[in-house]
């Protein structure tokens, strides 16, 4: 062997690869060559000098203490980190939460009342102890006055205070002449039974014997819109308080007014007119057998056209004045309403709306939520730049700051 | 130890485990690299608490063996850096006028086995770190050169020739002191 294939073998030899007959020829050349016995020696020096190496107990123990140091300090840094996460989050959700509930404007109302169309709804007849309220307003002014109106804001009339507003228009004495008064009321009525308290009226006018002059009605209830009606009845002026008596029970009757107009010294005085033109006509055909000649003749005819056409119309007013008089005009007007009322509910459908509302205030919050954050988002977009910018600038400064020291 | 994977919640259990068949050669590493007990602990310890920072970040494609091995010596390395005690053998021939003759082979060999550890080890504290490393991988923890060549990330041809290098410069100093050492013991 010479030192070139020594040199080669050598690190087989330190790692105890090489066979037993290479090893001993190595040894051999060693036993003989100076420069290749102190290579083995210091191939082996630096073998003993590690195994000679003795580990400190300090450092045994040190470094296990030290990991155990560490681990506490992570675990606090985890802590920290996680209260500062939370932190975060709920500041994030303070921001969301208020800045969509400042974006709403306010929360929806807490409750919605109850509201039935009397059309389709089934409840709340307007008995006594309903939300609505019924007023008449009474401006008294009695005797041959014609307008009056009553009021029964304290109780519905009593007998014999109706009793001294009643006229009986047939028998009432005035000089020897009947008197002639005309009667007219009108009166408004609330009803959440439209249709019916309509037909009520009606046949309350045909049971009276009356009739009914006039009916105009609009609205749509398919739609929901409420409904009224306007009429016009003709009422027997006898029959005339037995039927606003009947009207009273029919829906809430409001506003009512009525009118007591004397006619009499018109009436009288027309019939006066009358009887003279009469009296004129006689007279008129009774000079036609005496008439001398054509002239003559011509000109009575004259006077008695004109005798004829003052009959006539007076005729006609005087009926004009009995129809007014036989018969009342009642104008009224039906109203449909709707009824606001806070219906009592038990405690389990309390917590059933409850919980329906909650969920579906629940669904429309989270997509104002949505709304929000996009309508906000070019505006966190831009803040995340700046923080980034931010972030990166101090970063880069302590890198330099750390490169340039020792 | 045979390997498990790990859980974050076993993460120091596990790296306590793994460590503690490696103490050892952590510290002789050290300790051969610096040169002294003191700064042999503190760099081991340091190589400790970096390989325990970075367990989570350790890939299970290295053993751990070669993993934390490679940063002992990075440790050291820094270390070295720090103190500036770096001799190179430039820096040797300059202060202490030492040559490098040709000299007599074998007088290395010739010294009692005290004395050349006593030489061996000052010798290696003049090597620069790149060199001392190869020479306590290969030469002093008996790695093979494909385990060198995976824990310093290097070429296996470039692993041997630097331990080459390093092995000649080695001999070189010893030599030098050697011929000194027996001439003085003389």
């Amino acid at each position: 062997m010479d030192c070139k294939e020594f040199s080669n073998l050598l690190d087989a030899f330190m790692d105890g690869a090489l066979p037993d007959a290479e090893a001993d020829r190595l040894r051999a050349h060693a036993a003989e060559c100076d420069a290749c016995a102190a290579l083995l020696a210091l191939r082996q020096d630096c073998r003993r000098v590690d195994e000679e190496t003795e580990v400190p107990d300090a450092f045994l123990s040190s470094w296990r203490r030290m990991i155990q140091e560490e681990t506490m300090v992570e675990e606090k840094k985890r802590k920290q980190r996680n209260w500062k996460s939370w932190a975060g989050i709920a500041a994030a959700l303070v921001f969301l939460i208020g800045g969509t509930m400042l974006s709403r404007g306010g929360m929806p109302p807490r409750s919605a009342a109850l509201s039935k169309n009397t059309a389709s709804g089934d409840w709340a007849d307007m008995a006594a102890g309903s939300s609505l309220s019924t007023s008449y307003r009474r401006t008294a002014d009695m005797g041959s006055v014609t307008n009056f109106a009553y009021d029964d804001y304290a109780a519905p009339m009593e007998a014999e205070e109706a009793s001294e507003m009643e006229y009986d228009a047939a028998e009432v004495e005035n000089g020897g002449q009947e008197k002639k008064i005309i009667r007219n009321a009108s009166f408004t009525i609330k009803t959440t039974h439209y249709e019916e308290d309509l037909q009520r009226i009606q046949d309350l006018a045909g049971e009276m014997g009356g009739r009914v002059e006039y009916l105009s009605s609009s609205g749509d209830a398919s739609s929901g819109q409420t409904r009224s009606a306007s009429l016009t009845l003709r009422i027997p002026a006898e029959a005339l308080d037995a039927f606003l008596e009947g009207a009273e029970g029919i829906g809430n009757v409001t506003a009512m007014t009525q009118e007591m107009e004397d006619a009499s010294d018109t009436y009288y005085d027309i019939q006066a007119r009358l009887e003279t033109q009469q009296e004129k006509l006689k007279r008129l055909q009774a000079m036609i057998q005496s008439a001398r000649d054509v002239s003559d003749l011509i000109e009575i005819e004259s006077a008695i056209a004109d005798a004829q056409y003052y009959i006539d119309r007076y005729t006609g007013q005087l009926k004009s004045f009995d129809s007014r008089v036989d018969f009342s005009t009642v104008r009224i007007t039906v109203r449909e309403v709707k009824i606001t009322e806070m219906k009592e509910v038990t405690l389990g459908e309390r917590i059933v709306n409850g919980l329906k509302n909650s969920m579906e205030e629940g669904r429309y919050f989270l997509e104002d939520m949505v709304v929000f954050l996009v309508s906000v988002l070019p505006w966190l977009l831009g803040l995340a730049a700046l923080v980034l910018a931010a972030a990166l600038i101090i970063r880069n400064r302590k890198k330099k700051k750390e490169n340039k020291q020792p | 130890m045979e390997w498990k994977p790990f859980s974050q919640k076993k993460r120091k259990s596990d790296f306590e485990a793994l460590a503690a068949e490696n103490e050892r050669r952590v510290y002789a590493v050290c300790f051969h690299m610096m040169g002294n007990r003191e700064d042999a602990q503190d760099c081991a310890q340091e190589t400790m608490l970096r390989a325990f920072r970075g367990f989570d970040a350790y890939r299970r494609d290295a053993s751990f063996s070669t993993w934390i091995t490679r940063i002992a010596l990075n440790v050291c390395v820094d270390a070295l850096r720090k103190r500036r005690q770096v001799v190179s053998l430039d820096e040797l021939k300059d202060e202490k006028g030492w040559d490098m003759p040709d000299s007599a082979p074998g007088a290395y060999a010739r010294l009692e086995q005290k004395e050349r550890m006593a030489l061996l080890r000052e010798a290696m504290q003049a090597l620069p770190p790149d060199m001392r490393q190869m020479i306590v991988l290969r030469d002093m923890q008996g790695m093979s050169y494909d385990e060198i060549a995976q824990t310093l990330a290097l070429p296996l041809g470039t692993v041997k020739s630097r331990v080459s290098r390093a092995r000649e410069k080695l001999g070189a100093l010893l030599k030098k002191s050697s011929e000194l050492f027996s001439s003085t013991s003389v």
